[in-house]
Order: C-alpha cells, then sequence, then structure tokens
C-alpha cells in the first residue's frame, strides 16, 4: 500500500510539473495573441473608419462600395463591424444606403449562410448583426430562425424581424411564442413585445391564451409599457378572482401604467382585498393614474394596517396634487395616529 | 509503542493524501464547470441589451442598504459614489448605526438632511431608531440613525425603511461599478417568479485608479500580500462561487454585495445578529426556508465584476478577517446543522453542507495537523525523504495548477488585467503564496475555529486606508 502511495505521488508530480508548463505557456500565449489581435484591430477598423468618414464629408454624403472591397479576408468583419456601429446611428434614407452597402457587399447573404451553423451563440449573432443591417432579403431566413430552439437565436431573430423594413415581417413572431412552450425568459419576451405596433396587438392577443405562464407575465408587463388602451378590455377580465393563474400584482400594475381611466373603478375595488400586496399595487396604480375620483377611498387607506399600504396611499395622494393635499389636510386631524403621521410626512414633502 | 506510532502517522499521513487528492479533484471539477458556466453567460450576456434594461418599466427598483458605523471619513465619497449609479429607480439607505464619530454631522452638512415624521415600520425587530432624515439635495437619500446593534440591526432597519422589492446591502468601504447593480438585476427580470437572490463578483480595489468613487483603472496591487489575495479572490469566486452556483448550491454570497427580494428577507426574520457571518447566514436561511416551504426558487451568482472592496494589507487585519470569516462558517454549519447530510434541502444539504464542513471548516485543522504530523514523521524517519519531497512538490504543484487555472479562467472570461506585464507577476505568485502564506493561512483558520469553539463573537478592529489616498 505504502508502495502505491509512494508511486502514486512520483507520478503525479512529473504529471502535474508538465501538466504546469503547458498552462503557464497557455496562459502567456493567450494574451499575447489576444492582445496583437486587437491591436491589429483597432489600427484596421481606424484605417476604413477614416474611409467612411471621407464619404460623409461629401456633399450630398454617399456611400461607395469601392473602399470596403478589401483584398484581406480577415478584415472582412472588421469593416462589417464598422458599418453596422454606423449604421446604427442613422435613419431614413442613409439608413437604407448601408442597407445596400451591406447587400452588395455580401454580408447580408454571409449572415443568413451563419444562420445556419452548429453553433448556438454564431446563430444568434448572425440575427442580431441581420437584425441591424435591416435588409428584408433576410426576412425569410430570420422567419425560418424563430422555430430555433435556443432562446437566444429566437429573440434575436425576433428582435431583427421587427427591425426589419417590413410590417408584415414580424407577423410570425407572436405566432411562434405560442408554440415554446417551454420558454421562460420573460425579459426576452419583453422586448419584443415593446416593438410592437397596432396591427400586432391584435394578433398577440389572439395568441395570448395559447402561451405559458412566464412569457404571459412578460406580455402584461409589456402591454403596460406600451400604453396602448387596446389593452385595457383584455387585462380587466383577467382581474377577476379564480379567473386566471398570472399574478394579479402584474395586472394591477399594468393596469396603472397604461394610463386608460377605464381601470379607475375596477382597481378602487381592490381597495378592500384581504390580501395587503394587492391593496398596495391597487392603490400605487390609482396613483399613477391620477384618479381624483377615488381620492377618498385612498384616504381611507392612510389608516391601513399595513405600513406599506398606508404609505403608499399617501404617495398617491401626493401625487394628486391641491385634491391629494386637501385630503392629507383633512387626514391631519384624524384620530389614527399613522395616518395623521403619514399625512403630516407627505405633506411635507409636498412643500 | 513505537510500532503502534509509526503505524497510527502512516495512517494519517495516507488519510491526509487521500483528503488532498480530493480536495484538488474537487477544485478541477469546479474549474470545469465554472468554465462551462461563464462561457455561457458570457455568450448570452452579448444578446442583452442593458440600455434596454435601463429604460424598461420592467426594471424593479432597487433600494441599497449602507449600515455605518464610525464611516465619517469615507460616507460621503460612498454616498456621492453611489448617487452616481447607473440605474433607472433607487433608493440610498444610509444607517448611522449609534456611531461615536461625525458620520451623521458629515451627512448633515454634506447632503442637507433634515428630520422627517416618518416612523419605521419594525416589521423586523431591530434597536430603537431615534430619526430618519430625507434630504434636500438627493431626494432618493435617506438616513436612519438608531442605537448601536451592529452590522445586521442596522441593515435590519434599512430593509424596514426601503421602498423597493429589491434590497441590496453594500459596505460603506467598497465601490461599486457603475453598472454593477444593472448587471445584478438582469436575472431577477428574466425570472421574477423564482429567482430569489443574486450575487456577483467582487474585486480588490487595492492598486486599481480610483477617481470620484468610481475605479478608472484596474492595476495588480504592489504588496505581495494583497497580490495574493487577488489570486484568492479570483479562485474563490471564479472557480468555487461559480461551480455552486452552476450547481444550484450557493452557500456564501458576499455581503459588499447582494442583491435579494425583499419581501423573502423580511419572512425569514433579517439579517441574524448571531453571526459574524450574517451574509452567508442569511443565504443558509433562505434555502432552508425556501425548501421547508416547498417552493420553486433560484438563488444565483454571476460572474460579472460588481463590486471593489479594499483587502488588509497588514498580516495582523488579515488574520483578523480570515479567523472572522472561519468563525461565521463554523456558526453557519452550527446553526443549520439540521440541513447537514438531508436529502431534503437539495444540493445543498448533501453537496454545499458537507463540503463546507470537511474542506473548510474541518479543512483548516487537518490542514494544520497535517503540517504538524508530517513534521513529526519526518523527524523520525517514518517517512522517507524522497516521499517527503515529492509529497510537498505535488502539494506546491497542484495548489499552483488550481490557482493558474483561476487566472486562465479569468483572462478566458473577465480580462480585467490586460497588460502582460501583470501575468508573470500573477503566476510568481500563485507559486509563492505555497511557501509561507499557505501555512499561515490554515493557521489563522485553525484558530478562528479554536475561537468558535470558545463562543468569541466579536468582529475584531478592521482599520480602512479608504480610496482617497489612490486617486
Amino acid at each position: 500500500m505504502h508502495e502505491f502511495v509512494h508511486e502514486l505521488v512520483l507520478q503525479s508530480t512529473a504529471f502535474l510539473s508538465s501538466f504546469l508548463l503547458l498552462l503557464v505557456v497557455a496562459v502567456f500565449a493567450e494574451k499575447i495573441l489576444r492582445n496583437t489581435f486587437q491591436r491589429y484591430r483597432r489600427r484596421r477598423y481606424h484605417f476604413y473608419e477614416e474611409k467612411l468618414l471621407a464619404q460623409f464629408a461629401e456633399e450630398p454624403p454617399r456611400l461607395h462600395l469601392g473602399p470596403f472591397k478589401s483584398k484581406h479576408r480577415r478584415d472582412f468583419r472588421i469593416i462589417e463591424q464598422l458599418l453596422l456601429d454606423y449604421a446604427c446611428q442613422f435613419r431614413g434614407s442613409i439608413r437604407k444606403e448601408f442597407t445596400y452597402l451591406f447587400e452588395a457587399l455580401g454580408y447580408v447573404a454571409y449572415e443568413v449562410q451563419q444562420l445556419k451553423a452548429w453553433r448556438w451563440w454564431v446563430r444568434a449573432q448572425a440575427a442580431k448583426r441581420l437584425g441591424e443591417m435591416g435588409s428584408p432579403q433576410a426576412t425569410i431566413a430570420l422567419q425560418t430562425a424563430l422555430a430555433d430552439r435556443n432562446e437566444e437565436v429566437w429573440f434575436m431573430a425576433a428582435k431583427a424581424l421587427t427591425q426589419i423594413d417590413n410590417k408584415r415581417a414580424a407577423q410570425p413572431v407572436y405566432q411562434s411564442l405560442s408554440q415554446r412552450l417551454h420558454f421562460g425568459n420573460v425579459s426576452y419576451v419583453f422586448e419584443v413585445v415593446m416593438q410592437l405596433d397596432s396591427e400586432g396587438l391584435a394578433s398577440l392577443l389572439a395568441t395570448f391564451p395559447r402561451y405559458n405562464t412566464a412569457m404571459q407575465t412578460a406580455v402584461v408587463r409589456a402591454l403596460g409599457e406600451l400604453k396602448n388602451p387596446q389593452a385595457t378590455p383584455f387585462l380587466l377580465p383577467l382581474l377577476a378572482d379564480g379567473q386566471h393563474h398570472l399574478a394579479k400584482v402584474d395586472i394591477i400594475t399594468a393596469l396603472g401604467r397604461l394610463g386608460d381611466p377605464r381601470a379607475i373603478q375596477p382597481l378602487r375595488d381592490l381597495l378592500t382585498n384581504a390580501s395587503a400586496e394587492i391593496r398596495q399595487s391597487a392603490v400605487q396604480a390609482l396613483g399613477r393614474l391620477q384618479a381624483i375620483e377615488v381620492a377618498d377611498a385612498i384616504r381611507s387607506l392612510l389608516d391601513d394596517p399595513d405600513y406599506w399600504v398606508s404609505f403608499r396611499a399617501g404617495e398617491a395622494l401626493a401625487a394628486m396634487g391641491e385634491l391629494g393635499r386637501k385630503n392629507l389636510h383633512q387626514t391631519l386631524t384624524s384620530r389614527s395616529a399613522q395616518a395623521s403621521t403619514m399625512a403630516k410626512y407627505f405633506l411635507a414633502k409636498m412643500a | 509503542m513505537q510500532i503502534f506510532l509509526t503505524q497510527s502517522l502512516r495512517t494519517f499521513n495516507s488519510f491526509i493524501l487521500l483528503y488532498f487528492i480530493m480536495l484538488n479533484l474537487f477544485c478541477v471539477f469546479f474549474f470545469v464547470v465554472a468554465l462551462i458556466y461563464v462561457r455561457r453567460y458570457k455568450q448570452r450576456q452579448r444578446y442583452h441589451d442593458l440600455r434596454a434594461t435601463l429604460q424598461s418599466g420592467n426594471t424593479p427598483g432597487i433600494s441599497i442598504l449602507v449600515p455605518a458605523y464610525n464611516e465619517g471619513h469615507g460616507i460621503i465619497e460612498c454616498v456621492q459614489a453611489l448617487s452616481r449609479l447607473c440605474y433607472p429607480q433607487f433608493q440610498m439607505v444610509v444607517v448611522n448605526d449609534g456611531s461615536t464619530d461625525a458620520t451623521l454631522e458629515n451627512l448633515k452638512q454634506s447632503f442637507g438632511l433634515h428630520c422627517t415624521s416618518r416612523r419605521c415600520p419594525n416589521t423586523i425587530p431591530t434597536k430603537p431608531v431615534r430619526a430618519i432624515y430625507e434630504s434636500s439635495l438627493l431626494p432618493n437619500l435617506v438616513v436612519v440613525d438608531k442605537e448601536n446593534g451592529g452590522k445586521a440591526d442596522a441593515l435590519n432597519a434599512a430593509t424596514n425603511v426601503a421602498v423597493y422589492p429589491l434590497v441590496c446591502s453594500v459596505d460603506a468601504d467598497s465601490i461599486l461599478e457603475e453598472d454593477g447593480p444593472l448587471r445584478v438585476v438582469v436575472p431577477f427580470i428574466e425570472d421574477p417568479q423564482r429567482v430569489v437572490a443574486v450575487g456577483g463578483i467582487v474585486g480588490i480595489a487595492n492598486g486599481n485608479l480610483v477617481e470620484k468613487g468610481r475605479v478608472v483603472a484596474i492595476r495588480f496591487p504592489r504588496p505581495f500580500l494583497v497580490r495574493v489575495q487577488v489570486v484568492e479572490y479570483l479562485r474563490a469566486f471564479l472557480a468555487g462561487r461559480l461551480g455552486w452556483s452552476f450547481l444550484k448550491g450557493v452557500l456564501i454570497i458576499s455581503g459588499v454585495f447582494c442583491l435579494v427580494k425583499k419581501t423573502f428577507l423580511q419572512r425569514c426574520g433579517g439579517f441574524s445578529k448571531e453571526t459574524v457571518g450574517e451574509d452567508a447566514e442569511l443565504i443558509a436561511r433562505l434555502h432552508r426556508y425556501l425548501r421547508e416551504q416547498d417552493q420553486r426558487y433560484r438563488i444565483l451568482f454571476i460572474p460579472d465584476p460588481i463590486c471593489w472592496t479594499e483587502a488588509p494589507e497588514s498580516l495582523t487585519l488579515l488574520a483578523r478577517q480570515r479567523n472572522r470569516w472561519q468563525r461565521g462558517l463554523c456558526e453557519i454549519l452550527w446553526m443549520h446543522r439540521r440541513m447537514l447530510f438531508n436529502p431534503r434541502y437539495g444540493v445543498l444539504g448533501v453537496l454545499t453542507l458537507p463540503f463546507h464542513l470537511i474542506f473548510e471548516a474541518l479543512g483548516a485543522c487537518l490542514e494544520f495537523f497535517g503540517y504538524v504530523v508530517f513534521g513529526i514523521s519526518v523527524a523520525l524517519q517514518i517517512a522517507g525523504s524522497d516521499f517527503v519531497v515529492a509529497f510537498l512538490a505535488v502539494s506546491v504543484l497542484a495548489g499552483t495548477l488550481i490557482s493558474l487555472s483561476a487566472i486562465l479562467l479569468e483572462e478566458l472570461t473577465l480580462r480585467r488585467y490586460t497588460r502582460v506585464a501583470d501575468l508573470p507577476r500573477m503566476i510568481w505568485v500563485c507559486l509563492a503564496e505555497n511557501f509561507g502564506y499557505r501555512q499561515l493561512h490554515a493557521y489563522w483558520r485553525f484558530r478562528g475555529t479554536i475561537d468558535f469553539l470558545r463562543g468569541k463573537k466579536a468582529w475584531g478592529e478592521m482599520q480602512h486606508q479608504g480610496f482617497v489616498a489612490q486617486k
């Protein structure tokens, strides 16, 4: 046994020494190569940038293919990055010229090819770049990419389709959401929904019941941000007890952000809800809606047993301006110490 | 008698060797896991637009909790730096925990504080709050003045005052990356139902160029002791914690920066005053609470540099810090002993806590005794000299290899130390730390375990040099 341990230790020493040496070399090589490549990249980037800026100096500015037809294959991606960096800063005709440039230089075709790569990050990167290029030539390839199993590829393809200058291009995005049963990244769905126009909203709401909970949550949150009153009649029924498994707080917050006065009465009804969390969100939403007609009901919550409901009621009244101030003044003489302290605090804040 | 002694020492040496192999295998495993995790994270991050997070109404508000006890010299810079954070809606809650210096007066003067009539809800019981101040210059600054009750008590008082759904504790002597909170909040946005707490990488600020409370250039520090700590932090954060996060068994999220859902923090009873490692204890308690409630949850650690902290530059201060960390760990293991080897608590019960018990808490004693017994074996000529040399070589090489792997991981992912000249220095530190520092470290941790057994609770005084001098 002892001999075995002895041998093991000796063998390990030899193995570890050589591995260590290898690792040191690897670390050094990686660092030096990376730094060298970055320096080269920076230099070439500036070289082409000067050429691009010279074209902008012309009157009227016109983009020519000539300077970007590089003989060096290694400059292909550098030029692409440069053009993308500038393209993202423009809208209108100059942007269209950039799109033409991407098509003519073969970047669109190249990235469409990359959408078929076996590594997901290459596919996602390609979708991202195609969106930035904004070429309608990539529409079909991007729509096909919506069926990709990877979340990032779907997200980038969906986002890219909303960036392309073709209103119909984004239509399949919302359909594809209903087919993604295990998709759970709320932030991706939120960002894509935020790109939505009125036409897309109808398509989204039609497919909504088929989405999973995480996606529905994202859609509800985004609807609030979109501030499109078309969403109010859709959201209100979701508030009814036992009607939906979605978190009520999300729906209430979305209604508050929407800014549609049709939500005031249903929200007022929630001020007497047994859950402090729901009362808190409802009063916050009413404050956001500047619902002066329910100021009395909000004032009564200054005396709520939950500190934060009372605090949010004070905040909501303070946001209502003069009428809120009047209500807070009336509470100063309240028998409840909490209500009068809260009123005093918010009055001081308003002052 | 001598035969018995010889046999015992040989058995112990073989046991130490086995232990050593196990530990290193774990380290290699964590390294591989961390490499996969970090690469995947970095690749995914390319598609997450931080500007969209900044502008989105979907981004939850954050309350930043800053406990301050006798921080009069640095609290103003700290608040000023925090106020420049790149985040859509946040509140700074500074708690003056009964300071005996001019902490509160400095805050009053610099930020035009005025006393409010607001009362603090005592959701988590704390020492009495004397007053709550608000600033006329910074609308999102709240200062709570309370009686001294320790760091955990101050954090609990700040939690009670926090208005936003997410809270994070920040040390007054640390520097937050400007977009740090924006990065840490991403998991909460992506999976709002399940994510409960998120931590990030803490770096060592010594040697860096700091201007107006921001790290503007990252430099490898000069003092050897700090350099060793840089490598240690890389090892701990990049390989260790990321590995545990991948296995869904994170136990330690540094209290220097940790973002937690306020509701869960309150339901768990806030930060514990019974331990000197209140940050790690909170994470253990969150795991325990959520497991017992049968809730689906995620506690994550992200490989993004979020915060910079000042490392001790003297042996005395470092010894105190490591002693406190060791005591904190032992206290957590003792407080949550019910979870140990208990499959009900998932990865934490069957893997994380046993690992921390065997390799971290008891490991310190074993390592310390290992050196002693090894010395005796050599003196009594029980172990042959070639074996001793080979064993020491393996031990040094394995230690160096693991540290070097952490550096490689840093190179492949974060690339904070961009200068080629820093690399040989780092490699030298990886090798040199095995001679002297490692043994000293084992001794400090051993002392920490003894102090825990003796029931020592003190924090030990820490002196901060501050970042102003490094401008």
